[in-house]
């Protein structure tokens, strides 16, 4: 019997493209209240899997579970649970935000004005909401989409790339706004993207995949902490510090780029890191806490680059 | 069921927020009100430019006076146009001379060309021609002569009844006059006349373009109907059973509609222009191509499909709720253009009711109100209507583009007409099954339009063997067909692009 707490699962989604396999068995577990990330390179099958979670897509193999119900069994009640916005937001630009929200609403379920309010002062568009979608913005359509996909109080929210085109403000704005429906409405929200740094902000879990098969799925936090506690030091010249390094600090080497090098040491071990390296020779001209971002280790685990499947 | 109610609604929702809905609906009674008018003006030319009776008289006034100055002999004075409302008998030949002195005392006597007592004048030529024959002074001279007297009597009397009782006085005292084959019909239709006061025209000096008073009309379909019963010859050839009864059926309406006096309806009349308004109804059919593709496959071109897909509904509840959607759209439109057919009718042609529609059933003449069968014939372009819903929903789920949709439609609708009616000429048997000859299912009840007591030529089904239950049926395939390969695109197609 499923974890009542998981409210979107699928097992070994798999599609073929001909002979081709794109997506290979993809398998992950959204917990209820908590923000998941889908990240990849592009062309990695982000888009394809999350179409084939929501029946955009035919599925090869494997089953797809939303709120527990078995998306081929019982159709109905396992789309009613989950709300979407893949890519653009999906709205009938000849009628007024008001008028596409009651749409949706019926369309899910009864009409429920409250509801309809309640978002609507969510989202911040209660001066525009009147008016025909047609005239709004990017940034507003994005918020009648994001609107309309919890207007039926589903439990899992799939949203595919949903920063494209935002500006900074927009960004931090539905960074706020997916928080606060996780955490207030214990909403699931399944977020695909490649905009690493909003990801690393936001998500509390991630998968990352590539080529169409999962490479790891972790706590945010983990992957961040796997940078090993360290300190970067700016040496010249690069080479010669190599020598030293390799010659003085075995084992303390983590990376290097160019004349920036990674090593391994606490806070207090710093000043005598210095001192060794200046007296043999490689000169020090900058020295900061090694932090690795999400990038870091996305690059690492994707193998960096653009692959594409 | 309550959420296809609710599908159902959303669709009506997003018809009506869209302009191009109202423009149709709009259009709908300006067409009506602007085929009004056009027919209208063509009843009015028509009737404008047709000669008048009274310079009709004129030129045959003309051609008798040079006919009498050039030759003098007695000839079958029988004119081209003429037909006489008695019979023609070898043994009653009148000159050229005696029809110019009747049209000569007609014109100095103010007598109208075409009223009954032209006729009653023209009637004098029967005993006038068979008196001279006859020898002066004998018994048959005396009976023509007497007869002759007692119709210009009744000229003198206004009275047209007299006139028919002189004609029948005729009839009794010198049968010979008459074929022999006509005289009970003709019997028969003076006693009509004579039963229901029917004041005869002469109809020599109608043209094409004035139409003779109804009454008239009727009375000489039920002479030629009763003579081809008696010969038991058409005009194809011997009658089948189910011409001679078509041919006793319209007698027997026709006689109920003297008795009633119960005028057929006229072209230029609000109902009259209400059936013929119901052309209009394939206009309708080019109306739901055009919503149905923007209901349709602007979904697909605006994205909007994928959230539709993926809400609780099955794919089939949704296509549904949009194909009945647009057939109730369409079903509207069709009620509209009735109410606005009739409305138009009635500013153009006045408001006028019209005497109930006649049927026959078991042997009975049946009466129903006018009203119904209008309705009823408007009501027949329901199936075609259904139809036209799948073909619309077929072509905008495989095209995904509405564009594209509307032409296709567009081109597929007036070309297969085109085609078809070309199709209806040829003498192939298969043309049976071709769509467009399937939709029109007021063609298997000719009697629902205005023609006056017949049926209308190109009214008839263009080929034999098809029936109302036939057309249904080639109807269903074909809506079975476009339902079934919409769905079916429908319920495949993976949406790849967003």
């Amino acid at each position: 019997m499923q974890d009542q707490n998981i409210v979107l699962k699928t097992e070994g989604l798999t599609k073929y493209f001909g002979k081709r396999r794109i997506i290979n068995s993809i398998s992950l577990e959204v917990r209820a209240g908590e923000i998941f990330g889908f990240l990849g390179p592009n062309g990695s099958g982000k888009t394809t899997t999350i179409k084939m979670i929501l029946g955009l897509l035919d599925i090869d193999a494997g089953k797809v579970y939303i709120g527990g119900c078995d998306r081929e069994k019982d159709f109905e009640n396992a789309l009613r649970q989950i709300g979407g916005i893949i890519e653009n937001p999906d709205t009938y630009g000849y009628m007024s935000g008001y008028r596409n929200l009651e749409y949706y609403s019926r369309l899910r379920g009864k009409l429920d004005r409250a509801r309809i309010d309640e978002v609507v002062k969510l989202v911040g568009l209660e001066k525009r909401i009147n008016d025909k979608v047609k005239t709004y913005s990017l940034g507003m359509k994005q918020r009648l989409g994001l609107a309309q996909a919890i207007v039926h109080r589903p439990k899992v929210l799939v949203l595919d790339e949903p920063t494209n085109g935002l500006d900074p403000a927009g960004m931090r704005e539905l960074r706020d706004t997916l928080k606060y429906l996780a955490e207030s409405e214990g909403i699931a929200v399944f977020v695909s993207s490649h905009i690493l740094s909003e990801m690393q902000l936001l998500c509390d879990r991630v998968c990352i995949i590539s080529a169409g098969s999962v490479l790891r799925t972790c706590d945010v936090s983990e992957l961040l902490d796997e940078q090993t506690h360290g300190y970067r030091f700016i040496l010249r010249p690069a080479d010669q510090a190599q020598a030293v390094v390799d010659a003085r600090l075995p084992g303390r080497l983590l990376g290097r780029e160019g004349e920036a090098f990674d090593l391994a040491c606490d806070e207090s071990e710093v000043p005598g890191l210095i001192l060794e390296l200046m007296q043999n020779g490689a000169a020090v001209y900058g020295v900061q806490p090694a932090v690795r971002t999400l990038e870091d280790s996305f690059m690492e685990i994707t193998g960096g680059g653009n692959t594409i499947a | 069921m309550r959420s296809f109610g609710r599908l159902m609604k959303n669709e009506f929702v997003k018809l009506f927020a869209r302009p191009t809905t109202f423009i149709m609906l709009i259009l709908i009674p300006v067409l009506t009100f602007g085929l009004g008018f056009v027919m209208k003006m063509g009843l009015a030319g028509n009737a404008r430019f047709a000669p008048k009776p009274a310079s009709m008289m004129q030129s045959r006034i003309e051609e008798l006076t040079e006919q009498v100055a050039g030759s003098a002999e007695t000839a079958n004075g029988y004119g081209d146009s003429i037909t006489m409302s008695g019979g023609q008998d070898p043994a009653s030949s009148y000159t050229p001379q005696q029809e110019l002195d009747i049209l000569q005392y007609a014109r100095s006597a103010n007598i109208e060309p075409d009223g009954w007592k032209m006729d009653a004048l023209y009637k004098t030529l029967l005993p006038a021609g068979a008196k001279s024959a006859a020898a002066e002074g004998s018994a048959d001279y005396q009976k023509y002569d007497r007869l002759e007297q007692s119709l210009y009597a009744a000229v003198r009397s206004d009275d047209s009844m007299q006139y028919l009782a002189a004609w029948k006085a005729m009839m009794e005292q010198a049968p010979e006059l008459w074929d022999k084959s006509q005289l009970p019909i003709e019997k028969e239709i003076l006693g009509l006349r004579i039963d229901n006061k029917i004041e005869p025209v002469y109809a020599g000096f109608y043209s094409w373009g004035i139409d003779r008073p109804w009454k008239e009309e009727a009375l000489d379909s039920i002479s030629q109907n009763r003579y081809q019963l008696s010969t038991g010859m058409g005009k194809d050839g011997a009658l089948t059973d189910t011409e001679k009864s078509d041919l006793e059926k319209n007698t027997a309406i026709a006689i109920h509609r003297l008795q009633t006096d119960n005028a057929p309806v006229a072209q230029g009349s609000m109902f009259g222009f209400l059936s013929q308004a119901s052309m209009l109804v394939s206009m309708l059919s080019l109306f739901i191509i055009i919503i149905g593709s923007t209901m349709m496959a602007s979904e697909y071109s605006s994205g909007t499909i994928k959230l539709l897909l993926i809400s609780p509904h099955k794919r089939w509840k949704l296509f549904f709720a949009k194909m009945a959607s647009l057939f109730l759209i369409g079903v509207g439109m069709l009620a509209l253009l009735f109410i606005s057919a009739l409305v138009s009718g009635g500013v153009v042609f006045g408001f006028q009711n019209v005497g109930p529609y006649l049927g026959f059933s078991g042997g009975q003449v049946t009466e129903t109100p006018y009203i119904l069968m209008s309705l009823f014939r408007y009501l027949l372009a329901c199936p075609e209507l259904l139809v036209m819903t799948a073909l619309a929903v077929m072509l905008a789920v495989i095209m995904r583009r509405s564009a594209v949709a509307i032409g296709v439609g567009t081109a597929l609708l007036f070309g297969g007409s085109m085609i078809s009616m070309i199709l209806r000429l040829l003498p192939y048997d298969f043309k049976r099954f071709i769509l467009f000859l399937n939709t029109d299912l007021s063609m298997y009840f000719p009697q629902l339009s205005t023609g006056q007591f017949g049926g209308d030529q190109m009214a008839g089904p263009p080929a034999s063997g098809m029936t109302v239950q036939f057309s249904l049926a080639v109807l269903a395939v074909y809506f079975i067909c476009f339902a079934y390969i919409a769905l079916d695109s429908f319920n495949r197609r993976d949406i790849k692009q967003a």
